[in-house]
């Protein structure tokens, strides 16, 4: 009975210094993602590209990456919720958003492997029918 | 509720998680092994990657980068760059088949080692992203100075 107890804190304890990790890789992405952004600006301001050419790149390549980090924090809030009030649903809402982080992170590889393959079909294309 | 008493639905979760995180492991494997590949050809054959670079279409400086770069210190990047996937995929793969032990043999000290993996792969993106930012950083800073 006591090794039972033992063992639950111990995991308690394990889940929630992962909730912590999950919760500054999610900040960590917001900051990149801001700091992406600003890159976006000062490109606009040193005549490199249009600003709107620029949002519209970003938001293309960083939309997968906001959806990651916000579920990424959700996860850890709801283990953080679940570790202060013994209510299965939070646990469940936690897991819940683990899995549409690794789905969201699935799928973008997927979209973006098939356009790197595309690309590369269409360079040898390019290059071998002229 | 117990946290060693995952209901069914949670364990339907975390499963599903495991699944796309193996799926993401053995991408991060072929991603570390074309950068293992990129960077020892580039090491053995400078020019041949030069002219390939060129005719990608790649941007001037990104070809005089290439020129000027050493090619040891190329090899050393292309190195580490794999050894930080390389270990993101050890992590993924080793959480999903942690949660899967549990799934079937229902010992908690399995579902301590899916956590712990599962955390010691968010650990190592959060380094890595201090990582990017600081140089993002470095790099907004030289554009504003010069």
């Amino acid at each position: 009975m006591e090794n039972k107890i033992e063992n639950e804190i111990n995991l308690k304890e394990s889940l929630f210094k992962t909730a912590s990790w999950a919760k500054y890789a999610a900040v960590l992405t917001f900051i990149g993602l801001g700091i992406e952004f600003s890159q976006v600006i000062f490109g606009a301001l040193n005549g490199g590209q249009s600003f709107l050419a620029g949002l519209f790149k970003f938001f293309f390549t960083s939309i997968f990456s906001l959806i990651t980090a916000i579920n990424l924090y959700n996860f850890s809030k709801f283990v953080k919720h679940s570790v202060e009030n013994p209510d299965s649903k939070y646990l469940y809402q936690a897991f819940r958003h683990l899995k549409i982080f690794f789905t969201v992170l699935g799928i973008s590889i997927i979209i973006l492997s098939s356009l790197l393959i595309l690309s590369l079909v269409a360079f040898i294309v390019k290059r071998y029918m002229h | 509720m117990n946290h060693t008493e995952l209901d069914n639905a949670t364990v339907k979760e975390l499963n599903a998680s495991g699944n796309w995180a193996y799926f993401i492991g053995f991408y991060y494997i072929f991603i570390g092994v074309l950068i293992v590949v990129t960077g020892v050809y580039f090491f053995a054959n400078k020019d041949v990657a030069i002219h390939l670079a060129e005719s990608a279409g790649v941007s001037i400086n990104i070809k005089h980068f290439l020129m000027d770069a050493n090619e040891w210190l190329v090899l050393l990047l292309t190195l580490v760059s794999a050894c930080i996937v390389f270990m993101n995929a050890f992590f993924l793969i080793k959480f999903r088949s942690s949660g899967i032990s549990f799934f079937l043999t229902d010992d908690t000290s399995k579902l301590d080692d899916t956590y712990t993996h599962l955390r010691n792969y968010l650990r190592l993106n959060s380094l890595f992203s201090i990582g990017s930012i600081l140089l993002s950083l470095i790099a907004i800073i030289y554009f504003l100075i010069d």
